[in-house]
């Protein structure tokens, strides 16, 4: 129903562009702009987070510059253009029309194109290479970026089951993406008056720059992500874990972590730590170590060690060497050295280990919550109880 | 002072002479570039991106300082472009490590190094600047100009290095820095831009620098981030790797050596640096497998029986598509599985699975493990060559000739009977 209708406010929304932009703006270049938003969209500019930008927002930027503002101009092109490229790329990849791109991109150009042209009333006549323009550009394209930001985070929250304001900051970790567009837009139009065709060589060569950056950027951070879930399913592999523990716990551990309002970083911190934290299992693989006495904490000792060896993630080691520490001992205040990033870890992969022992997601709680106050901190298992009810696991 | 001192120094005021003797020419038939707070912008940004190379693919490094140079020559004009990038040059010889070491001789040679580059290139490119003002009509030449401009200061610069590694270290490799000439495209490119982009800051004027500088920022951080995590991911696996070796203490280090043998083989064989590297990484991660066989078979101190060998393969077959699953490690794992497969008979395996086979039966032949002592190196060249059917006969000389030339010797000064050494090449496979 809903994507139903989202097709519906597409095509309403392409009727309107093309009305717009046939009454104010015909012509080759009207054709020609339509034609470079569809392509945008099929060469999304790579991001830290994975999800790409569009070519939209430099398209957008041009079109502003160029025509000193028009808001007429930019909302008939991106009227028309956007929704038959999501169409497009719709019937083509079979993709869903309301991805996470989708409604943050219009709503992050609409607001960079209001306030450029709100801008524009007040610069009246000013050239696209002024100081001024320039300026007033950059403050309506960061104002787009922070809209667009915005909409993406209502979009993945609900899609993910995440906090919003995790994917909000989330969500602008993604700002070289959108500054190398904006600003290689701005040297397009600021030069295209002046050097012609050759504008276009001035833009793109940074602009080429910048997206190869991106793209390797994004491609090593997968490559490290990918490599650090299949070193987390080794133990998995070799019968010393249930199958699925790692990637299970961290996906968890995040909404947790999340929910308690975990900053990006240390959210990173969970979710690699979940996923390694059983790697010092593999020790057990010595059959003198096997034979001998060895405790929860030894085994997180080793996985620490194992994980220290690589010098990024001596602060996931650090996690993991104390995550089976209790929350407090009988007659002690809890230690504060431990933090609250290992514990939702050890909660979470608690909360895990109880369902893979064959426990309804309710009775696995409910075992946690007689644990609370000793070997779980109260407040991370509270947590989890809330983002399982969220999500339907167990009744509210 | 020792010979090398000497020599060093001799090169270091050569170097300074002739570069300080080329700027007081310079300062006599150029004109001094003005106005002062412009040549001072592009000598921050020359210097800035001189010390900033960033890595733009496997270990590749290009610096952006030639875009600088050649954005500088088209803002100056021809009667001061030459001054202007060679005092620009001079400035990026001081960097700030050689003043806190207090090292003299090395700016001293890159300062004549920086200024004569400087000097060819920007000469080379004079003519194609046009007279008078820069006109639209004047991109074309300048573009292809700087371009060409650029590929011979590339040039001048790879050979001038060339010649100062040479007279220093006589012996020691130019590998590393014949990778320079990797670059002549990357930088060409990068000139032709610099040349563009001067013309634009002399049509438009300089609002376009902060739009420019804008996007190189963001690719220059985005490069050094890549790099990082590049970096992160190697300690990564390499940490790992080094986590399954520590379980069996006889095999350490096996891994680092076996990456040794196959690399100065496949260098022997003509392997360009993106093989090189993709058998590096193989070589790491063949053993990783071993993780999931359990211990009683892997330290099992008698010979296995076949059902026994069958299950240990099919362990380090799980761990293997686990990681087959990391798009990147993909090609790694299938060299390594190869190499496996090799030693279970099967003749279509790949160069690379070879060269990693016989790397690794050398090693384990030559190290000591838990249920036999090591062989001599002589046994195990002699016991490669029985099976170059296997490993291939390029593969073996290609291997024994880089270790005889290496001048190193591996393995124990005492021989084994070769039915002993015939049996650990056959179970070698694993148990490594």
């Amino acid at each position: 129903m809903r994507e139903r209708f989202r097709l519906l406010a597409l095509t309403g929304t392409f009727g309107f562009g093309v009305a717009i932009g046939v009454i104010w703006w015909p012509g080759p270049m009207f054709l020609f702009m339509v034609a470079g938003y569809i392509a945008a969209q099929f060469f999304p500019m790579p991001t830290p987070t994975r999800l790409g930008v569009s070519m939209a927002p430099a398209l957008a930027g041009a079109v502003a510059l160029t025509s000193h503002g028009s808001v007429v101009l930019v909302l008939g092109t991106l009227g028309t253009a956007l929704p038959l490229s999501r169409l497009l790329v719709h019937l083509l990849h079979g993709r869903r029309v309301g991805d996470e791109r989708f409604p943050s991109e219009p709503v992050g150009i609409g607001v960079f194109g209001g306030l450029f042209a709100v801008a524009a009333l007040v610069i009246d006549g000013q050239a696209a290479a002024d100081a001024t323009t320039l300026t007033a550009y950059a403050i309506a394209a960061g104002g787009g970026y922070v809209a667009s930001s915005a909409m993406r985070s209502i979009s993945s929250g609900r899609d993910r089951g995440l906090p919003r304001r995790l994917c909000f900051f989330r969500a602008l970790s993604d700002w070289p993406a959108h500054a190398v567009l904006y600003s290689a837009a701005a040297l397009y139009a600021v030069t295209a008056p002046v050097m012609g065709p050759w504008s276009l060589l001035l833009a793109g060569l940074p602009y080429a720059f910048g997206y190869i950056s991106l793209h390797r950027l994004q491609a090593t951070r997968h490559t490290l992500d990918q490599t650090i879930r299949a070193l987390g399913r080794i133990p998995e592999a070799g019968g010393m874990v249930p199958l699925g523990h790692a990637g299970r716990t961290a996906e968890l551990a995040v909404a947790v972590g999340g929910d308690l309002g975990l900053g990006g970083r240390a959210l990173d911190r969970v979710e690699y730590a979940a996923l390694l934290h059983d790697i010092g299992r593999l020790v057990l693989a010595n059959p003198s170590v096997a034979a001998g006495h060895h405790t929860p904490s030894d085994v997180s000792g080793w996985g620490a060690t194992i994980i220290g060896e690589a010098k990024h993630l001596a602060q996931v080691a650090d996690l993991v060497a104390v995550m089976h520490s209790p929350y407090r001992r009988p007659g002690e205040q809890r230690d504060p050295a431990l933090s609250r990033e290992a514990h939702v870890v050890r909660v979470v992969s608690a909360y895990d280990d109880e369902i893979a022992a064959g426990r309804a997601p309710l009775e696995a709680i409910e075992t946690l919550h007689r644990g609370a106050a000793y070997d779980f901190d109260p407040e991370v298992v509270t947590m989890l109880r809330r983002v399982l009810e969220r999500r339907g696991a167990i009744a509210a | 002072m020792n010979p090398l001192e000497r020599s060093a120094t001799i090169l270091a005021g050569t170097f300074a002479v002739l570069g300080t003797a080329t700027l007081a020419a310079l300062f006599v038939v150029q004109d001094t570039p003005g106005p002062l707070w412009l040549w001072a912008t592009f000598a921050v940004a020359f210097v800035a991106l001189e010390f900033s190379s960033v890595e733009v693919n496997d270990r590749l490094f290009v610096s952006g300082s030639i875009m600088a140079a050649f954005t500088a020559a088209v803002a100056f004009g021809r009667e001061g472009a030459v001054l202007a990038v060679a005092l620009m040059a001079a400035m990026a010889a001081f960097h700030p490590d050689d003043l806190r070491q207090r090292r003299w001789r090395q700016p001293a040679v890159n300062f004549g190094q920086l200024v004569l580059t400087a000097v060819v290139g920007i000469t080379v490119f004079l003519p194609f600047l046009p007279d008078g003002p820069v006109k639209a009509s004047d991109l074309p030449l300048l573009a292809v100009g700087a371009a060409l401009a650029a590929a011979v200061y590339d040039w001048v610069n790879f050979h001038l290095v060339r010649f100062i590694v040479r007279r220093l270290y006589p012996e020691r490799t130019l590998r590393p820095w014949l990778k320079m000439l990797t670059n002549h495209v990357a930088l060409a490119v990068l000139g032709a831009f610099g040349g563009v982009l001067g013309a634009a800051y002399v049509l438009v004027g300089p609002v376009i620098l902060p739009l420019i500088l804008v996007t190189f920022l963001v690719g220059q951080m985005g490069f050094h981030s890549y790099s990082q995590l590049r970096t992160a991911h190697e300690d990564t696996i390499r940490g790992f790797v080094k986590a399954v070796e520590a379980l069996d203490p006889y095999t350490y280090g096996h891994t680092e050596r076996v990456a040794g043998f196959a690399r100065v083989a496949a260098e022997r064989l003509g392997f360009e640096p993106e093989r090189l590297e993709r058998l590096r990484w193989a070589a790491l991660i063949h053993d990783v497998g071993k993780v999931a066989v359990p211990s009683a078979l892997l330290h099992k101190p008698d010979s296995l029986t076949d059902d026994e060998y069958r299950r240990m393969v099919r362990h380090m077959r799980v761990v293997e598509d686990v990681l087959a699953g990391v798009d990147f490690l993909a090609p790694m794992v299938a060299i390594a599985a190869a190499h496996h497969a090799l030693l279970d008979g099967s003749t279509e395996v790949a160069i690379e699975g070879r060269i990693l086979a016989a790397a690794d039966a050398f090693d384990a032949m030559t190290s000591t493990r838990s249920y036999r002592s090591a062989v001599t190196q002589r046994t195990a060249f002699d016991q490669l060559r029985r099976r170059r059917e296997i490993y291939g006969v390029d593969v073996v000389e290609a291997l024994i000739a880089a270790i005889e030339i290496s001048g190193e010797v591996y393995g124990s000064p005492e021989d084994e009977s070769a039915a002993a050494v015939e049996r650990l090449v056959r179970e070698r496979a694993i148990r490594a």
